[in-house]
């Protein structure tokens, strides 16, 4: 298997970052920014997946004395919105986003730097027009104060956010590995070895 | 507008941007985006609204916890000794059957398929342990290493199973019931591959070498206790969703509250290990989510062209038999198959297979199972087949030889479609019983 | 020749569904090809009913049916219908939507949209082991509600009201999970209900309402005669509404005692039990005219004279 399809099996593969990069200096400081930004977005979202866990044996033990958070499946459900779009940015840097390789795997030199350079100019330009989009729903709902119609009302803002957020952090990625393909001819945070 | 141009649009889009190698999630939002422009002529602030609320909404969803929540449950076992245990424990259970300790991959991807949620999981924890102990007792590697991928794909059919949550919450079918549906067809599964293994050993002794070990009423007994752990967390989940103690998504975190329980109460417990099964989990969550929501706007965009009622008049259209239309889903399955992962080929096809297979007059629960079966047979088909790479991890074998080491496995899945398409009742019966 | 798109997050033979498909019927006779409506049931967009508001609003469907009872964050005034015992009888529900209609419209055009037609959900009841003739049967009674203001009414009631999700119910009812649910009879028949419980104590406790919703740039684009065609299709469908929800509540009942269902009628249910009730909901009102002020005392006031006039 080649590098670019060898995190095939997200769930029980690390991905190995590399001792050295090829990345030039002013990359590699906006892709340290990147990873930064990743990470603490993943530990959120580690977080809430406890949290929602725990929420939930909340929810069953208060069940046996006949009485409800009211909340569960509101929170929960944010909650899943939450893991989904905070995560995605460092799964995609982690290799765990998969992508069909059987026929870029085939591909040598120029052809290959193409049909990446394709997939990240491709990615990057549907994030962009995603997040601009969801930057304005997430500023009407806003300013029109919109809430949830739960026992604890939750302004809408809030859970749209996340998508949000991971759109912009999506963006960010695509950005560096386009910059990466430009300046050193590859996409993946590795060093060439030959 | 008509149908093939529009269907033929869609699929060039597919070829282009998955097959360039685009990052699926985002490839399906290419597509989805592209074909209302392209096809439909919406214009891009209409498409941005589309877009936006229908990826948002579809993550906000209730049922869909059940997956970051079962897959940690998972993992927080296969950090554990508990594949070790289970070897330890069925080993003399099964010393006896003709074909001996390979047993052991059928019957402990089996029971481990009992409390994880995937295929990929439960071939990775099991092989871990029976492939080299059978390649140091001298079995057949090729047996060896095909059971094992066949039953691995238990993992989807024996609830817990991600991919019936993902079909379920797709296709609006109960997942209790999806649930329920897999138990006698997995059973089924597991009864062919030990048979098969059986039949093979006894006309070549040479591939299966009789236990050498002594089988008595005390290893046996001693087994037992080995395989209490997981039997109980086993008990725990599926237990408290059919006790109504919980819904699926609650039996999740029971499950994983019984996990960590059992990592205390075996002195395995360490922040370590819950730091790195939360990040290996939100890992995969988080690259299924995204599928999923991405998916939910190339169902929408699919839906906008009116494709599923075209499609479906289509069909109907050309009088063919229900077991017709089920040969071309196949056919249409394997291909698909063998470049896609399961859950993209379920969030793929589902908004038009579902309405066509209503039409057939199958029921939906019934082809749930019917997919989970597809999807199990996509693991195992090259050039992209996620229990084949697994195997090839652990062997060290070429894809060809794993190929055809799997082959026969791959079969007995076929023959065992065929047999529920012919006795629907076996996947309906116990469902039906709730 | 328009094309719009139609979105209901249920099906085509659900009750809304079959609204939805009277009203693209009705504009077929009255319009023929000059507007198609593609109707999009069962969620087919991927929008649920919550996200249609918004959906509509900013063009992402030029069309809608939406349970407004579940958009009271987006304006209180919308859990008008949701209200406990707010209308007792169907025809009181269609006083009740004459008397709002106007501040409904008024939220929904300074959103951008046009409001059309409604439907009300069928009155919802109580589903038990038991009839609901005594405030003792209420008490501890674990009931699924599906609404806030359900939730606090039954609790204020001395009931112990539960969150379940829909899919959830049939195992939490066959386990003994729950007790009781509060939904219409429509909606219990979905479930089988009779598999699990006996009876069936008539409550007319609520009725929320379903509205069309279109977006207003789409509407003011279309031709003259089709935007008048839309408007004059109101009544008509208005009226057709409250037939099929009329025809519903015959239909379920008959399907319940088939199945060997109890059903007490609103009549034999103890006037004591209905003022316990009313006491325990009167909270979710008072609070609900806070929050609404004038917009709601208004719009009461112009329901009690409907009443009135009706006789
Ligand atoms: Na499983
Ligand atoms: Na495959």
């Amino acid at each position: 298997m080649s590098d670019l399809n060898k995190q095939q099996l997200p769930e029980i593969e690390e991905y190995r970052h590399p001792e050295k990069t090829d990345d030039p200096v002013w990359l590699g400081a906006i892709a340290r920014v990147s990873t930064l930004l990743n990470k603490t977005a993943a530990v959120i979202s580690a977080t809430l997946l406890v949290g929602m866990t725990a929420l939930i044996l909340l929810e069953i033990c208060m069940r046996f004395f006949s009485t409800s958070t009211y909340m569960a499946d509101v929170l929960v459900g944010y909650g899943v919105a939450a893991i989904t779009f905070l995560a995605a940015p460092w799964a995609l840097e982690e290799g765990a986003m998969i992508r069909v390789t059987a026929l870029t795997d085939r591909l040598n030199g120029w052809a290959r730097w193409l049909a990446e350079a394709f997939s990240v100019v491709t990615a990057g330009s549907i994030m962009w027009f995603l997040m601009t989009h969801q930057w304005g729903s997430v500023t009407k709902l806003y300013s029109r104060g919109s809430t949830s119609e739960h026992f604890i009302p939750i302004p809408l803002w809030i859970p749209e956010s996340f998508f949000l957020i991971g759109l912009a952090l999506l963006l960010v990625q695509f950005v560096v590995r386009g910059l990466r393909l430009v300046a050193v001819g590859h996409a993946d945070e590795r060093a060439l070895n030959i | 507008m008509s149908i093939t141009f529009s269907a033929g649009v869609l699929v060039a889009l597919l070829a282009l941007f998955l097959g360039a190698g685009v990052w699926i999630f985002s490839g399906l939002m290419l597509v989805g985006a592209s074909a209302m422009y392209f096809v439909l002529d919406f214009n891009l602030v209409r498409i941005g609204a589309i877009a936006t609320r229908v990826i948002s909404s579809s993550a906000i969803s209730w049922e869909l916890a059940a997956i970051p929540i079962f897959m940690w449950m998972g993992d927080i076992i296969f950090r554990t000794d508990i594949s070790q245990r289970l070897f330890r424990g069925l080993a003399p259970l099964v010393a006896r059957i003709p074909g001996g300790l390979l047993h052991t991959n059928v019957f402990g991807c089996t029971v481990f398929a009992a409390i994880s949620g995937s295929s990929t999981a439960t071939t990775a924890t099991v092989g871990k342990i029976t492939i080299p102990e059978l390649q140091k007792r001298g079995y057949d590697l090729r047996l060896s290493a095909g059971s094992l991928a066949g039953a691995g794909s238990f993992g989807l059919l024996i609830p817990p199973s991600i991919a019936m949550i993902v079909y379920g919450v797709l296709a609006e079918v109960s997942i209790a019931q999806l649930f329920a549906a897999g138990v006698i067809p997995g059973l089924m599964m597991a009864g062919l591959y030990v048979g098969y293994i059986a039949i093979v050993s006894l006309m070549d002794p040479s591939r299966a070498p009789r236990f050498d070990g002594e089988v008595t009423a005390r290893a046996m007994g001693r087994g037992l206790l080995e395989l209490l752990p997981i039997v109980l967390l086993m008990f725990v989940v599926l237990g408290s969703i059919y006790s109504g103690l919980a819904t699926p998504s609650e039996a999740a975190a029971v499950g994983v509250f019984g996990a960590i329980l059992i990592t205390v109460v075996t002195g395995q417990f360490s922040l370590r290990l819950m730091r790195d099964s939360l990040l290996a989990t939100i890992r995969v969550s988080a690259m299924i989510l995204m599928l999923i929501a991405a998916s939910s706007f190339l169902s929408a965009a699919i839906a906008y062209m009116q494709l599923p009622t075209q499609i479906t008049e289509g069909i109907s259209a050309l009088q063919l038999s229900p077991y017709g239309v089920l040969l071309i889903l196949a056919a249409l399955y394997i291909v698909l198959g063998m470049f896609l992962d399961g859950t993209s080929m379920t969030v793929m096809t589902v908004p038009i297979a579902v309405p066509l297979i209503v039409q057939a007059g199958f029921d939906p629960l019934w082809f749930g199972i019917y997919l989970v079966i597809m999807i199990e047979m996509s693991a195992l088909t090259p050039p992209v087949g996620l229990n084949l790479f697994v195997l090839q991890g652990l062997t060290q074998r070429t894809m060809g030889e794993t190929v055809r080491a799997t082959l026969p496995f791959f079969l007995l899945l076929c023959l065992g479609t065929v047999i529920l398409a012919v006795f629907p009742e076996i996947v309906l019966w116990l469902p039906s019983r709730l | 020749n328009v094309r719009w798109d139609f979105a209901d997050e249920y099906g085509a033979q659900s009750l809304s569904g079959q609204a939805c498909n009277f009203f693209v019927s009705e504009m077929e006779d009255r319009v023929g090809d000059a507007l198609t409506i593609n109707y999009q049931g069962g969620g087919a967009l991927g929008y649920k009913s919550t996200d249609h508001f918004d959906a509509v609003q900013d063009g992402a469907v030029q069309a809608a049916v939406t349970l407004v009872t579940q958009l009271g964050g987006i304006d209180p005034f919308f859990n008008l219908s949701s209200l406990p015992f707010i209308a007792s009888s169907l025809d009181e529900a269609y006083l009740l939507w004459q008397a709002a209609r106007e501040e409904y419209a008024k939220i929904f055009e300074e959103n951008g949209m046009v409001l059309l037609w409604a439907m009300p959900n069928p009155p919802s009841g109580i589903h038990a082991p038991e009839p609901i003739t005594s405030v003792g049967a209420l008490e501890g009674l674990r009931i699924r509600t599906y609404d806030v203001n359900g939730t606090r009414t039954l609790r204020e009631a001395g009931a112990a009201p539960l969150q379940v999700a829909w899919s959830d119910l049939v195992p939490q009812l066959s386990t003994g999970g729950l007790d009781a649910v509060l939904t219409s009879a429509d909606g219990a028949i979905q479930l089988s209900i009779w598999d699990y419980v006996s009876d069936f104590t008539e409550m007319n406790y609520a009725m929320g309402l379903f509205m069309c919703h279109v977006n207003k740039d789409e509407f003011d684009a279309l031709p003259e005669d089709v935007k008048t065609a839309m408007m004059d299709s109101i009544d008509a469908c208005d009226e057709y509404n409250w037939q099929i929800i009329r025809d519903s509540i015959d239909t379920a009942y008959e399907r319940m005692a088939e199945n060997g269902m109890t059903i007490t009628r609103e009549g034999d249910v103890p006037a004591e039990v209905f003022e316990h009730l009313q006491e325990a909901g009167a909270s979710v009102r008072e609070s609900w005219l806070e929050e609404t002020g004038e917009r709601g005392q208004n719009v009461l006031a112009r329901f009690e004279e409907l009443k009135a006039q009706a006789g």
